[in-house]
């Protein structure tokens, strides 16, 4: 199995009344100088205050303790954003020496077949547990923002917040082929304790891993 | 009175990164250039989509009205942004492409984005300027007393 423990990133946000770090959600490296892309939607508009944490963990057989809040932050600054795909790249200090996986496109991955991810679940509710999922491409689709579609696939499966960001991968051959976005929730009319039901009982989308590497 | 580089929009175009050009192209298409700049700054991906996780944003608050207030401001010589419009001025040279990178780090803390997504917006807006002429386009502007 591939273990990208050390490229998965939780991304979180300085809050400057308590200098605590709220963690917003899931980012990954994609380049060795410390590119980090994210969801647009995870990091909103403004830079500041932004950072990556340093991975907790040497693999993810360690096991995670949940008590553990220690953290080493890294700041992180906005050098792009594109509001069409909800893309962000985030620029680091971080350092990767190993070699990255490929950024391929979902044109290279068939529908049916099996796909990994990597993210943290629940962190925007202050748990840190990096989460190994595995599932199938259930479909591919275009989806559309402002008239401009772009590449998505509906995986097998449901996501929890703060795993938006999460780093997809093909587990035949390792390569990144999509970053979760979010799921498909129409407006019901309804909402129940703040939450419109359709959110859920959902499946999640991840977009093209080629609309990332346009940006880099 | 600040002036802008008569250029083509293609010429604007080279301030963007390739995937940029390619979709700003399609919204001035579809759209026409100011409304292609607001359709991008006011995107935020696929619709029907549920967001997992992320900093707490007012979905209704309108960059592109602030936006274009403030650019509005600075070009048609608004107290606001004296020292700005000075040093524009002291430079001699009309605003062109090596000033937009200037424009938006100006324009990013009052506006409360990144200054990465104002570039397109900021390209589209001097373009629509310099066609109409700043004191054409200005004469129909009027701001708010402080």
């Amino acid at each position: 199995m591939f273990d990208f423990t050390q490229i998965t990133l939780v991304i979180g946000k300085v809050d400057p009344s308590t200098q605590s770090i709220n963690m917003i959600g899931t980012g990954f490296l994609v380049s060795n100088d410390g590119k980090v892309v994210t969801a647009r939607h995870v990091v909103g508009n403004e830079t500041e205050g932004l950072c990556v944490l340093w991975p907790h963990i040497p693999n993810i057989n360690a096991y995670q303790d949940v008590s553990d809040s220690s953290c080493k932050p890294v700041s992180a600054v906005i050098v792009d954003i594109n509001p069409i795909t909800d893309l962000c790249i985030l620029s680091t200090d971080l350092r990767f020496s190993g070699s990255l996986p490929l950024l391929e496109s979902l044109d290279n991955i068939l529908v049916g077949e099996k796909i990994g991810m990597f993210g943290f679940p629940h962190c925007v509710m202050g748990r840190r547990v990096l989460t190994y999922q595995e599932t199938e491409i259930g479909a591919k689709m275009l989806l559309e923002t402002s008239g401009i579609k772009s590449k998505y696939a509906t995986i097998n499966i449901q996501t929890r917040p703060g795993q938006s960001g999460s780093l997809v991968f093909n587990v035949k051959t390792g390569a990144i082929i999509g970053l979760l976005i979010g799921t498909y929730a129409p407006s019901s009319g309804v909402i129940i304790a703040g939450i419109n039901p359709h959110e859920l009982n959902q499946t999640s989308y991840c977009i093209s891993a080629n609309h990332i590497k346009e940006m880099l | 009175m600040i002036e802008i580089d008569n250029l083509s929009l293609d010429e604007w175009y080279t301030c963007l990164k390739l995937y940029q050009k390619n979709i700003i192209e399609q919204l001035v298409a579809k759209y026409g250039e100011e409304r292609a700049a607001e359709e991008w700054l006011m995107a935020r991906g696929p619709i029907q989509t549920a967001t997992f996780g992320g900093v707490q944003t007012n979905k209704n608050e309108s960059y592109w009205d602030r936006f274009k207030n403030e650019f509005d401001k600075l070009i048609c010589g608004h107290p606001d942004y004296e020292n700005e419009q000075k040093k524009f001025m002291y430079a001699g040279k009309p605003i062109g492409l090596s000033s937009v990178t200037a424009l938006s780090t100006w324009l990013s803390p009052i506006i409360c984005v990144s200054p990465a997504i104002l570039v397109p917006a900021i390209i589209l807006v001097l373009h629509t300027t310099s066609k109409m002429g700043i004191k054409a386009y200005c004469s129909t502007k009027h701001f708010a007393a402080n």
